[in-house]
């Protein structure tokens, strides 16, 4: 089987995820939430199509922190797997339907802003989607006689 | 006991690894680009320390309006810049019809954008009579990030005293 994780390292694995997380997908996108707000409060209304609220942010934040954390718990098992890789699932979700699939707009001081980067986008979100297939992909090669080397090669 | 990791896992590491890198080298490029071009096209309107590089003229025939205006455009930054102006007709708005000209800059390079404008149903006593005369000015920063401003020329015909 896997190598053997203490459940000191797990725990301590678990609460960087839930730091690191929260920072990342709840905290930054809050205050750019804030920031729009200040620009032009009519702007958040504009953005989007209404998913760029709070309530999109805290429910995706808990959704990616929960299965990340659950995930380091797990770290060992086969059940972290599945639970890291929907993390980065959502991850790419929650990046992809924040800015509308890759198109901003918004209205201030008289003007109308219409923001578009879908190639940007998808290469913000190729990193998460890349280690959401690696996981299961490393798991089977590392547990599977078709990941290892012949041993009559070897030396 | 600790396996020694497959040449497949090590590879997709390396991929990882790769996606990553590159991740952030074209982001702070983009952000580099951006932050230069965005210092290059406020400064010809005359913000911040660069000299303004627009020039605009109107001139009266009847109830017709020509506006001509020169925009010259230096690239500061890392990836070739688009820029293009067109009219909009929005509801309420003057009819205006626009030569539409586009240009493709490439890094340090210069070019001067030649925008031709014929706006009807203007009055030279009296302007516009408040109604918008809307274009959209469109900056690519070619091929990630493409940024469409939609802003009022109103204010270039004027009242002729």
């Amino acid at each position: 089987m896997g190598e053997y994780v203490s459940w000191r390292s797990r725990i301590l694995g678990a609460a960087f995820a839930a730091a690191l997380n929260i920072f990342v997908w709840v905290v930054v996108p809050y205050f750019l939430y804030s920031d729009l707000l200040k620009l032009e409060p009519t702007a958040v209304s504009a953005a989007g199509s209404g998913i760029f609220s709070l309530d999109f942010i805290y429910t995706f934040g808990a959704i990616i922190t929960g299965l990340e954390v659950m995930g380091a718990l797990t770290n060992g098992m086969a059940v972290s797997v599945p639970l890291i890789s929907g993390g980065y699932i959502a991850s790419a979700y929650f990046t992809y339907a924040l800015v509308n699939g890759g198109t901003f707009a918004l209205e201030a001081a008289g003007l109308k802003f219409a923001l578009s980067f879908q190639p940007l986008l998808f290469l913000l979100m190729l990193p998460s989607l890349f280690s959401a297939f690696k996981g299961p992909i490393s798991f089977l090669l590392e547990r599977t006689e078709a990941g290892r080397g012949a041993s009559d090669l070897a030396g | 006991m600790k396996t020694e990791q497959s040449t497949a896992g090590r590879s997709l590491r390396g991929v990882s690894i790769v996606i990553t890198l590159l991740s952030v080298v074209i982001f702070a490029t983009i952000a580099y680009s951006a932050y230069e071009d965005s210092v290059g096209i406020l400064g010809i309107f005359g913000q911040g320390s660069s000299t303004p590089a627009i020039s605009a003229k109107t001139v009266y025939q009847g109830s017709t309006a020509m506006v001509s205006m020169n925009i010259t455009l230096h690239n500061n930054g890392l990836y070739p810049l688009a820029f293009s102006i067109s009219c909009v007709r929005s509801p309420g708005a003057l009819n205006a019809t626009c030569n539409n000209p586009a240009t493709s800059i490439a890094m340090s390079q210069t070019a001067t954008v030649h925008f031709l404008m014929n706006v009807t149903g203007v009055a030279p006593q009296s302007g516009t009579g408040g109604r918008p005369i809307d274009v959209d000015v469109n900056v690519t920063l070619n091929p990630f990030v493409s940024l469409k401003v939609t802003t009022d020329l109103s204010g270039l015909v004027g009242v002729v005293p």
